[in-house]
């Protein structure tokens, strides 16, 4: 500023020291009124049209020109003009040195003129954010999947799941092309990066043409636009690795990228733990079947309920997979395109665990042990058929899917000392399809839905020799229990949505009906040492058949404005439920009117903060698998039956959020709080005794309470190039259980805090932390006291990763892991795992080759305690030891 | 947990300092009514953004949207893309558009007042800024040229680092011209930098009679103000480390296979050369 300000005065004094060399013109520019005329354009033109001098004028009208002694004696003409006047020239006097000059209006607009020029032939997209790939992309990526990682605002979990902002992706188009719907880790985790031109996240996205404008979504999707070089031939890849000891890992695969033809096909074997069916994973199916009523029936039996171990899949999982994947799409015509999906999979898996657990109970302590070793032989074979037309006046797609997932399982078992083997064989046949059909005129839409599955899932447990002699057998041994079920469904949902759309006020209609028809059959026979067949238990049989029938009219109601976001959804149905068992003489009708009324409130605090309010009233009822009166053993230990009432339960949830960003400071906070309170008309009653679990569903009155919270924090320290995020939360729950006809009512508190950084040290050094850390507490509150009446446990992961980029080709990773478990002071666990890789890349040769070593330490158990309300379970699971691997990487 | 109560206080405070500072930051620019535009003018931007690859040059259509009292200067492209918007991805199925990311930056002129305003975005939060109003002393010469049918005269002025030979076009009564060159008699139709390295070459002009583009900035809730240099500081961060947004929104662990992307298409060659 102040050298401005002596620039300033220099030149004032300077030109005044020349003026002699130099005469200035000056004077105003008013309009008709007198007023001066702001910023108008003085300029002084030759004869030859030329501008020698220009000036504008001051906040006064008023200007001033100084021009080179050399021009005194040309032929000099004055302009003014300024917008919205009509132009005056002047001739400039040699005697004149001051011109007031006085513009009319000129109400006229600019006379119409259009040039052309040249532009740049470009052609770019809509309002969506691109991302390009080149820029997120490391000589270490191989697929979609590693440069998505590190985009901001994506995350992919570690099982594929793609999230956006916090919300799951419903698709990922290939250049526009829906080729995998929610099977898209097929995509991203074979493409390979270096394909990849650009990444679109298709926010608020409607994929339906005829809805585009007219109904807002909140979808939202990724596009991958590909290299010019990517579109043109297929693309091959084949990836060969071996190592010790007597590991192996290969790959195959063909891709087509072209405008009218999609297609991602491949083979792929491993046996280092890396699960391929993790690849075909359907990531809102769960949710898509949720939204429309419908509940596949869960399988009832298992060899064992111990639960997986807290560690990657790829530590504990012992396999010897090998998939065939195919994918194609074809466009027919423009808008129409047909698809198929096609995959079979094949797997034997091994596990080896055992475990321990400790019910506490008024005056006694039951202690189970088992100990299993297992052979899993999945087989998996799909087959989708999608026909889609998208017009910009209507919108037609059926999907036909049929999956078939066998699943057989021999285990050898020793529960509480004895030594069993089991036999389970499974077949799951579900078959659906899906019709939609969409049109629209001008703010009106129609939509007609239909949607038909059928499910059989016979499934067997064998057990030998027979358990629990005493229960089953009047105490004389036996040779074993056959245990056999199966539920047959048929599932519909078919309605019509009428909607008017507008701007800031959105109304949709829908009516239409659903039903659920199943059968539930299963039989319990012991095989007596003679070999004869008697069933094992008195009820042993179930012939159950269920039918719910629905009938809804929902009303929803979007009105958006801009700090106000307010959805109220008012569902009302007709329901009837009936269910009989003809061998229990058993028969119970019931119906009735639900209405569940939802409301979400958004109200925005300032464009940076904002608040949350949502509430919802939900009723359930229960399904098929709550209202068997007979018994069913669905594991070794446990016998399952109900007393024949159906379970209903009503739910309150409130929730609240705070969202707060500073996103030029990248600093965000997020504060959200949820609280339910459940109240149900029935109860899960426990019965042990020292080698077997009964459960039975009895009448209660059961209501409990539940609270979930939460604190993120996250800011990106400039100074060290780190980004610091940081989270607590808190839950509490409180449930009743009723074991051993004791009443016992529980609190249970989770605390959690997680720290992690990323650091960016130099190019070519990265680092990371991660570290979590959990405490949970069980609190008994009623009923008489037990032995293990406050259980706690507390757990620390840690997790460290370094990336070393040594050459321009060559990158080291180095990974490090720890594990902390611990029930009390003298009972914990430790682990420690480190894993390293060098990557090295051949350019030229188009070869990749990667030489790892996972879990160096050569970790072989994994020992975990884990706290329940009146349980603490022990378990031990064998894991995959070190593996070295050399692995080379061919493009085609 | 006693930091992050720490640092909620600070937030508190901050708060209040952004409110105070909110309020006044659009007093400032709430005094600039909408203004229709009258005229556009398209110029083909050329930018070689990496001197280590001078083949390689950022293009762009921009225009200056003119209005009486006012002028902005934004991409062309995006609203060639909007119309294609519908088009493109849905109906042809994916068909292989070329896309090719353009400019948000919008800059806002009001010369009477003096005031320049930049409308910028990172990732999906929007920012208003002022900036200083370039004060440039150009230097008129003789040479004249017809660019497409318009005659045009050549002038000489420097802004932050570069020097710009620019034509402008006397008969056309605006101080405008593209991104923040201005205050010639007559609207800059074409600029090249004297490295070579920027240019804005005449695309074309348009008078816009029917009142339909108005100039206008955005409002409260759509900009948030913010000062140039904490806008920079911001965006040059997430620059040079593009996944740090990642666990900054998400804030899970996600390992990654690789060093975190290295960095984008190298950007050593900046429109500004020097900082104000």
């Amino acid at each position: 500023m102040a050298i401005k300000l002596w620039a300033a005065a220099f030149c004032v004094v300077f030109l005044s020291f020349k003026s002699n060399g130099q005469f200035a013109i000056k004077g105003s520019v008013r309009d008709s009124l007198g007023k001066p005329i702001r910023y108008a354009t003085v300029s002084i033109v030759n004869s030859g049209n030329v501008v020698k001098a220009y000036a504008l004028t001051n906040n006064t009208g008023y200007f001033s020109i100084t021009l080179a002694d050399s021009l005194r004696k040309a032929d000099l003409t004055l302009h003014f003009s300024s917008l919205g006047y009509k132009k005056k020239s002047v001739a400039v006097l040699p005697d004149r040195s001051v011109y007031d000059i006085i513009l009319s209006a000129d109400t006229r607009s600019l006379a119409p003129v259009t040039i052309k020029g040249e532009r740049i032939p470009i052609k770019i997209r809509g309002d969506t954010i691109t991302y390009n790939a080149k820029a997120f992309s490391t000589p270490n990526d191989r697929v979609l999947e590693d440069i998505l990682k590190k985009m901001p605002g994506i995350r992919v979990d570690d099982n594929g799941k793609i999230s956006y902002n916090g919300k799951p992706i419903t698709n990922l188009y290939l250049d526009g092309d829906n080729l995998l719907d929610d099977k898209y880790a097929i995509g991203t985790k074979n493409i390979p990066n270096k394909t990849v031109d650009k990444v679109q996240v298709l926010d608020n996205h409607q994929p339906i043409n005829a809805l585009v404008g007219k109904v807002y979504s909140n979808q939202v999707d990724i596009n991958i636009i590909f290299r010019d070089s990517a579109k043109t031939k297929p693309l091959s890849q084949a990836a060969l690795g071996a190592g010790l000891p007597g590991n192996y890992d290969g790959m195959l695969n063909a891709m087509l990228f072209k405008s009218n033809y999609k297609a991602i096909n491949y083979i792929k074997a491993n046996n280092i733990g890396f699960d391929l069916s993790a690849e075909v994973n359907s990531f809102n199916l769960d949710d898509k079947l949720k939204n429309i009523d419908v509940l596949p029936p869960d399988a009832l039996l298992s060899v064992s309920d111990v639960s997986k171990p807290s560690l990657p899949v790829y530590r504990y999982l012992f396999n010897n997979n090998a998939m065939v994947n195919l994918n194609n799409l074809v466009t027919l015509s423009k808008d129409v395109k047909l698809k198929l999906n096609l995959y079979y999979l094949h797997d034997r898996q091994q596990q080896n665990f055992q475990s321990s657990t400790t019910t506490y109970l008024p005056g006694d302590t039951i202690r189970y042990t088992e100990r299993q070793s297992n052979r899993l032989q999945p087989d998996l074979l799909h087959a989708g058929i999608d026909l889609n037309v998208n017009k910009k006046t209507y919108y037609i797609n059926n999907n036909f899917n049929a999956d078939i997932n066998k699943q057989n399982v021999t285990s050898q078992l020793s529960t509480n000392g004895i030594a069993e083997s089991q036999g389970l064989n499974s077949k799951v046949q579900n078959f659906s399809n899906d019709f939609n059909y969409i049109g629209s005129r001008k703010d009106q839409i129609f939509e007609l839905y239909s949607y038909i599955n059928y499910i059989r899932q016979p499934q067997t447990l064998t057990i030998n020799p027979g358990p629990d002699s005493g229960f089953f057998n009047n105490g004389v041994p036996y040779t074993g229990l056959l245990q056999s079920v199966n539920t047959p469904s048929f599932f519909t949902n078919n309605y019509i949505t009428f909607g008017f759309a507008k701007l800031k006020f959105q109304q949709l209609y829908k009516i239409g009906f659903s039903t659920a028809d199943q059968d539930l059959t299963s039989g319990l026979v012991k095989t007596l040492a003679d070999g004869i067949l008697q069933p094992a238990v008195d009820s042993a049989v179930n012939d159950l058949n269920w039918r719910r029938y629905r009938e809804y009219f929902e009303g929803e109601y979007n009105w958006i404005t801009e700090k106000l976001k307010v959805t109220v959804r008012l569902p009302f149905s007709f329901q009837q439920i009936k269910y009989s068992d003809s061998s229990y003489n058993y028969q119970n009708a019931l119906s009735g009117l639900i209405f569940n009324p939802a409301i979400n409130l958004k109200v925005s605090n300032g464009a940076e903060d904002s608040w949350g309010f949502s509430y919802r009233n939900i009723t359930e009822f229960g399904n098929i698998n709550d209202v068997y009166a007979g018994n069913i053993l669905v594991n070794f230990r446990s016998l399952y039956s109900n007393s024949g009432a159906l379970p209903k339960s009503n739910s309150n949830v409130f929730g609240f959020n705070y969202n707060f960003r500073r996103a030029l400071k990248l600093m965000f906070l997020n504060l959200n709080a949820t609280y339910t309170i459940k109240n149900a008309n029935t109860i899960s009653t426990t019965i042990l005794n020292d080698n077997f679990e009964q459960r039975i569903i009895l009448p209660f009155q059961n209501r409990t309470n539940s609270f979930n919270s939460g604190l993120s924090f996250s800011k990106f320290l400039f100074g060290v190039q780190t980004t610091l995020n940081a989270r607590i939360g808190w839950q509490f729950d409180q449930t009743n259980n009723i074991i051993n006809n004791a009443l016992l009512g529980y609190s249970n508190y989770i605390t959690s805090a997680n720290l992690s950084t990323d650091s960016k040290l130099t190019d070519r050094i990265f680092f990371k932390y991660y570290a979590a850390y959990t405490y949970i507490e069980s609190i008994q509150k009623s009923g008489q006291p037990v032995a293990g009446s406050y259980q706690h446990l507390n757990q620390l992961n840690e997790k460290w990763e370094l990336n070393l980029g040594a050459a321009k080709n060559l990158n080291l990773k180095l990974t490090g892991e720890f594990y902390y478990n611990q029930q009390i002071l003298s009972n914990y666990t430790r682990y420690f795992f480190a894993d390293a890789a060098v990557q090295y890349k051949l350019v030229r040769q188009k070869i990749d080759l990667e030489a790892s070593i996972l879990n160096m330490g050569n970790v072989n158990d994994f020992d975990i305690t884990s706290v329940s309300s009146y349980a603490i379970t022990s378990s031990s699971y064998k894991i995959q030891g070190r593996i070295a691997m050399l692995k080379v990487l061919f493009n085609f | 947990m006693v930091k992050l109560l720490k640092n909620l206080k600070i937030d508190v405070k901050q708060k209040l300092c952004l409110f105070i500072f909110c309020f006044l930051g659009y007093t400032v620019c709430a005094q600039q009514k909408p203004d229709t535009a009258i005229a556009v003018i398209t110029y083909a931007f050329s930018h070689m953004r990496d001197t280590t690859n001078p083949g390689k040059l950022y293009t762009e259509n921009m225009h200056l949207y003119l209005g009486r009292r006012s002028s902005v200067y934004k991409t062309g492209d995006k609203e060639l893309s909007d119309s294609l918007a519908a088009e493109s991805f849905k109906a042809s199925g994916g068909k292989s558009i070329n896309i090719k990311s353009f400019t948000r930056t919008q800059i806002f002129m009001y010369p009477d007042p003096h005031q320049l305003l930049v409308f910028d975005r990172i990732l999906y939060d929007k920012y208003l800024m002022e900036d200083e109003w370039p004060v440039i002393d150009w230097k008129i010469t003789n040479e004249t040229r017809k660019i497409s049918q318009l005659n045009c005269q050549k002038a000489i002025g420097a802004w932050r680092g570069r020097t710009y030979e620019a034509w402008f076009c006397a008969d056309l009564p605006f101080h405008a011209g593209p991104w923040k060159l201005n205050g010639l008699p007559g609207l800059i139709v074409e600029a090249v930098d004297t490295r070579q390295q920027v240019s804005f070459k005449f695309a074309g002009y348009r008078t816009l009679n029917d009142g339909k583009v108005i100039i206008k900035l955005p409002g409260k809730n759509e900009a948030k103000p913010a000062t140039v240099q904490d806008f920079n500081k911001a965006r040059e961060a997430i620059r040079k480390n593009p996944g740090i947004m990642t666990s900054a929104s998400g804030g899970r662990f996600t390992p990654i296979t690789g060093p975190s992307a290295k960095s984008l298409d190298s950007y050593n060659n900046p429109l500004e050369l020097t900082k104000p």
